[in-house]
């Protein structure tokens, strides 16, 4: 899935008439790492195609676990995980993940693996090396393209990480806490670039983030994780933004989007 | 790599020449020894030198070298080769693991040296048996130190790789053969020590050749000093196997320095 598919962003742009074709589905999914303390029990969300989505809630809540489950690294001990209407057994090639340890390979530079996972879906060399190096000037750490792991700041890690994901060009995105480690500055600078990149290409993108903000900023939909005990009903709020140009951040409808999210958080 | 505190000028003099300055005290040492001792097994290291090098360019001493060159490097060859891919093998798949594991626990501390007899009723007195006998030491100890190395693949990476669509083959290729291979260096350090003791013994008993064949053989004909240039000549063989490896381990593992 390398090249860009506009005619598919145009498809998939949000209509209240039809909802849109659920690309992933979680049907009465239940999964817990122990037996009797399920993470998610009973579960059934749908994502859409082309929608935005993101999972907040307390640390420890299961925001990972539920997208591992997502990315078909996790089977439900109950129910099933659907990709396109097929029950997920494994990890798809059309769903990037990108892990909140950043995954990284440390016996490889910044360049290698970004083209990881080009080589293994067997992209041939000259494209891979043009598309990476198009990921690294995007995500802004060309200049440290030779170095390895051990060497960069966590916030470059981070970059790499998301370079890494996005050059797959997969028709979804799961993202766990992306722009954690970056500064400031570049996480706004990052930020307007992940909303240009899913709008342009017409992903859907499932976010992971402690930031109220960001899942204001980036996604059309917010799923909301219980204080506590198993999510089985999600609070879900929809963002008044959702299908025209990014918020401002100095916007009163934004703020009061904010404000409404904070509140079901309980904060 | 230098460390980045400042350090007096003399630490850095020490720092530079430590390695002569050990050399020379341990000569000094043994010069002192054998001139106090003044005993025909224990000469003075300038005569020791002085044989080394006559019995190096004009002696058999030279061929004997080459010879046990020839059979270590063999013998650590075939031991890793084998080893190695079984050991990583071993660490990815269950199944071959439950195998070949129980095997190797209970192989591993049994003294391979004591079957040297049985090896050469089976191979002979040639080179065969020999490279078989270190041969198969070193095999043990590089499944050993590999296997536990490829087995510590974090959750994480593997998550990783799998996410971007890696399949057995590729986790193979991707992680668990780059993060085996500081172990497998580690393996032929170590090999290369194991692989000169057990040089002596497969060469001191029952052959006319090699390094091992030439100490015992001046040691039991009263040629001590000749002995001593064996010992020099098989140190220096260990040596050059070390520093080998060492550079390779420069080359291949840069990324964990880093």
């Amino acid at each position: 899935m390398i090249d860009p598919k506009p005619e598919t962003a145009l498809m998939t742009s949000p209509s209240p008439a039809a909802p849109p074709a659920s690309i992933l589905a979680l049907e009465g999914v239940t999964f817990g790492y122990a037996l009797d303390r399920p993470i998610v029990e009973g579960l059934n969300w749908q994502i859409g195609e082309g929608e935005s989505w993101s999972i907040l809630g307390p640390s420890g809540s299961g925001k990972t676990t539920l997208l591992y489950l997502l990315a078909g690294l996790r089977r439900p001990s109950g129910g099933q995980v659907c990709f396109r209407g097929t029950a997920l057994t494994g990890p798809s090639r059309d769903v990037g993940l990108m892990l909140q340890d950043y995954g990284l390979l440390p016996w490889m530079n910044a360049e290698r693996n970004v083209g990881l996972g080009l080589k293994i879906r067997g992209v041939p060399r000259a494209e891979r090396h043009r598309i990476r190096r198009e990921w690294l000037e995007r995500m802004q750490i060309a200049h440290i393209a030779r170095q390895y792991p051990a060497q960069m700041s966590g916030g470059q890690r981070q970059r790499v990480a998301l370079a890494r994901v996005l050059a797959l060009q997969t028709d979804v995105l799961l993202l766990d806490e992306p722009l954690s480690a970056v500064d400031e500055l570049t996480r706004e600078r990052l930020q307007k670039t992940l909303w240009e990149i899913r709008t342009e290409l017409g992903m859907t993108m499932a976010l992971v983030t402690h930031s109220v903000e960001e899942a204001a900023l980036l996604t059309d939909h917010t799923l909301i994780f219980p204080e506590r005990g198993p999510l089985r009903q999600p609070t879900v709020l929809h963002n008044p933004f959702a299908g025209g140009p990014m918020p401002r951040r100095e916007d009163p409808a934004f703020q009061n989007y904010c404000r409404r999210i904070r509140e079901e958080l309980g904060l | 790599m230098m460390p980045t505190t400042p350090e007096s000028r003399f630490a850095r003099w020490i720092g530079r020449y430590a390695l002569a300055i050990d050399l020379i005290a341990l000569l000094a040492l043994w010069q002192g020894a054998a001139v106090s001792l003044d005993r025909p097994f224990l000469p003075t290291p300038d005569r020791v030198l002085m044989t080394f090098i006559d019995e190096m360019r004009a002696g058999d001493l030279g061929g004997h070298f080459v010879i046990s060159l020839r059979r270590v490097a063999l013998s650590i060859a075939a031991g890793v080769m084998l080893a190695a891919p079984l050991a990583i093998l071993s660490a990815q798949s269950r199944w071959v693991d439950r195998f070949v594991r129980p095997l190797m626990t209970f192989a591993y501390p049994a003294p391979k040296v004591v079957f040297l007899p049985l090896i050469v009723l089976f191979f002979g007195l040639g080179d065969e048996s020999r490279i078989f006998l270190i041969g198969l030491v070193i095999f043990f100890q590089v499944y050993v130190i590999i296997r536990d190395a490829a087995g510590q693949v974090p959750a994480q990476t593997l998550e990783s790789i799998s996410s971007l669509g890696a399949g057995r083959w590729q986790a193979l290729r991707y992680v668990y053969l780059p993060i085996s291979i500081p172990a497998v260096i580690t393996a032929l350090k170590v090999s290369a020590g194991t692989a000169i003791a057990v040089l002596y013994i497969a060469e001191a008993i029952g052959g006319r050749t090699g390094l091992g064949y030439y100490i015992a053989y001046e040691y039991g004909s009263l040629g001590y000093v000749r002995m001593y240039a064996g010992i020099v000549a098989m140190s220096l063989l260990g040596l050059m196997l070390f520093v080998i490896f060492e550079l390779l381990e420069r080359r291949l593992t840069r990324w964990q320095r880093a």
